[in-house]
């Protein structure tokens, strides 16, 4: 009982100390309230910009349409922006950048898987403390770097087993891109696959599982969304990925499926018009624009898609 | 009734567990192979690109003759972008 | 001489209470350090099979160590040491020879969570048999429904294999994780604390499913229930810090304890 009221009592006292408090405050309350509105201010700043650069794309996306059919854009195989009588197709830069990125994930998709399991289901915690930030420092170099290693080391080193390769050739900026792509893989899916509870692999080698059977049939079936997701980012990496195909790709706008030719991508093109002496206002100018959103359509609709996936396949646990 | 077979179940265990050494193995492999390119590249930039750098170097200017350029220039532009873009 | 022979059962009852049965585990000066901390002291003892021993104590008694270390389970924990010996149909499982894959494909183990895979109800049964080479899919069928059947929990599942575990109840899911490791037809079950997280109606029947399996398999169960012990052991140990108290027949221990501190834990006074 004398706990109990002696309980009692301090609880008043911390309320009188509560009360006091707060009339002493309002100064204070005023800073409540301004901070979430300069915080909201500096969130709208980033939004309005969002907004400022497809309200640009747009209406010179539009003007671009005026004078080049959307059907010749879209449906084109020839892409001439520079001589007398240019033609306007997207198909070759469209093609280019698919081919790359697949090349890139074929490169980065198995590597990167292979690294997470490794990281996440055999390394040791020291290992892998050591392994994880190492691998990180791949995806910090700039890409600029990857383009002249791509041009004047794998190239090369491609060249020498296999002659029939070009100079310039969309298959070795695409391997690069995907070395340069796998710690962002390797990442992603080790974060998931290390999410998945201890208790499940527990499961599994209570029965008799190796680690690999563990990993292959529970591990990572439970953090396929995850997974997933980590690749779609990985495509839409590749597709923006501009300075390495630049780079060693060359300039061709070649509409075809070999990889050892150039090829040119959408942002390779943009780098070569941007670079170049388009006069504002004229045609090839516009097609800038139109480029650019076919590209950024792209990009929105892979994270999208992994937005989608990463919710569809989530499983529970 | 049984339907697990012991000899079975050791024979089959046997090549469970020489699989999954060996795919460590290659799980391993692959994880260092990142790590292989990164010492590649910084090797090659590091040998090809050391003997270029000097003082002159890196205080001139811009210049069309090659032997007295610097990226002087490019550094500053480079500082300037980045305090522009911390702000 | 006839002295020695009354005097026997007494001495001898810290190990071997009963020793007309099949020996499955026999534990020999068993340590085992959690880096620097020593969690299991000296352990002796003797596991009879198709008989179930309960392993009472305090919590942090090292009760969960020890039978994990009975499948080597307890090797996920980085920077664990042993000592001794733990003799499995007399073989030796701690040493590195012994592979732990067979270890555990002979001694099936259930957890203090239900812990199903996030698979179909039937996937999680047919997991242990497809990864030890089982195929075809008329035994995979068998074998599912005769686990499922042994872990009375068929007649609740048999029209949703296909749907997922995780729609079942904790229960449910925790006879579903013990009908998955009876499809690899273990020797030995071992439960840590399986019914912890479970209401009183789901305790009874995996209580009552431990009483059934019995007949077939040797079962090793912790718990802090000391109720259950007493109402589904046979032989029953009781930790303390990492040291074996009392190990006796169930009746016995909990009638007339020869320790002190036994009579005090079940009593009440602690723990």
């Amino acid at each position: 009982m004398t706990s109990n009221s002696e309980a009692r009592k301090s609880t008043v006292s911390v309320r009188e100390m509560i009360e006091k408090k707060k009339a002493t405050k309002i100064l204070s309350k005023f800073k409540e309230k301004l901070v979430p509105m300069t915080l909201f201010l500096f969130a709208m700043v980033s939004i309005l910009t969002t907004f400022g650069i497809i309200y640009t794309l747009f209406s010179e996306t539009v003007e671009f349409f005026k004078r080049v059919p959307i059907t010749d854009f879209f449906t084109g195989t020839v892409l001439r922006p520079l001589s007398q009588n240019p033609e306007f197709g997207v198909l070759p830069l469209i093609n280019g950048t698919l081919i790359s990125s697949i090349i890139a994930m074929l490169v980065a998709g198995p590597i990167g898987l292979m690294a997470a399991v490794y990281l996440s289901e055999y390394a040791s915690d020291r290992v892998r403390r050591v392994l994880k930030p190492l691998l990180e420092i791949l995806a910090g170099i700039p890409t600029v770097v990857y383009g002249f290693f791509a041009f004047t080391f794998v190239t090369p080193i491609i060249r020498s087993v296999w002659p029939d390769v070009d100079a310039t050739n969309i298959l070795s900026p695409g391997i690069v891109m995907g070395i340069m792509i796998i710690p962002m893989v390797a990442s992603l899916s080790e974060d998931a696959m290390s999410s998945v509870p201890k208790s499940m692999r527990e499961g599994a080698f209570a029965l008799g599982a190796t680690p690999l059977e563990s990993t292959f049939k529970v591990v990572i079936p439970a953090a396929l969304s995850g997974i997933i997701a980590s690749f779609i980012l990985g495509i839409s990496r590749a597709i923006g990925e501009t300075m390495i195909v630049t780079i060693a790709s060359g300039s061709s706008k070649n509409f075809t499926f070999d990889v050892t030719e150039s090829m040119q991508t959408m942002t390779a093109y943009i780098v070569e018009v941007a670079g170049g002496d388009a006069p504002a206002g004229s045609t090839i100018y516009f097609s800038l624009y139109a480029v650019a959103m076919t590209l950024f359509v792209f990009t929105l609709l892979m994270n999208l898609l992994a937005r989608y996936v990463s919710r569809k396949f989530r499983e529970e646990y | 009734m049984k339907y697990m077979d012991i000899n079975q179940v050791q024979k089959k265990m046997n090549t469970r567990i020489i699989k999954n050494n060996i795919l460590k193995y290659i799980f391993f492999i692959a994880t260092t192979f990142g790590l292989i390119v990164l010492a590649v590249l910084l090797l090659r930039v590091i040998t090809q690109g050391i003997g270029f750098i000097d003082i002159n170097f890196l205080t001139s200017k811009l210049s069309t003759d090659a032997n007295r350029a610097g990226i002087m220039g490019a550094i500053l532009g480079t500082c300037g972008l980045w305090l522009l873009s911390f702000q | 001489m006839s002295l020695t022979m009354i005097k026997k059962p007494e001495t001898s009852n810290r190990t071997i209470p009963n020793t007309s049965k099949n020996i499955v585990f026999d534990t020999d000066d068993l340590n085992l350090w959690y880096g620097d901390t020593h969690a299991l002291k000296n352990i002796n003892l003797s596991i009879n099979e198709k008989e179930v021993t309960a392993i009472i104590g305090p919590s942090g008694c090292g009760k969960s160590t020890f039978i994990k270390t009975l499948n080597r389970m307890v090797e996920m924990v980085p920077s664990v040491r042993t000592s001794g010996d733990i003799k499995y149909n007399e073989k030796s499982i701690l040493e590195k020879s012994f592979r732990v894959e067979e270890l555990r494909t002979r001694v099936g183990m259930v957890f203090q969570k239900p812990n199903p895979f996030p698979k179909s109800i039937y996937e999680n049964v047919a997991y242990g048999p497809k990864i030890h080479g089982i195929r075809n899919k008329k035994v995979l069928d068998e074998i599912v429904e005769k686990s499922l059947r042994d872990a009375f929990i068929w007649d609740e599942v048999k029209d949703r294999l296909k749907e997922n575990a995780y729609g079942l109840s904790g229960g449910q899911q925790q006879r579903l994780c013990i009908a998955r490791t009876l499809a690899i037809e273990p020797d030995v079950l071992l439960m840590d604390e399986p019914t912890s997280a479970l209401d009183p109606i789901s305790t009874l029947k995996v209580e009552e499913l431990v009483q059934k399996l019995k007949e077939d398999y040797s079962i090793v169960i912790v718990t802090h229930n000391m109720q259950q012990a007493a109402r589904i052991s046979d032989q029953t140990a009781f930790f303390l810090n990492g040291e074996v108290v009392e190990f006796d027949e169930t009746e016995k221990l909990f009638s007339n304890p020869s320790d002190q501190r036994t009579e005090d834990y079940i009593t009440g006074r602690f723990g």
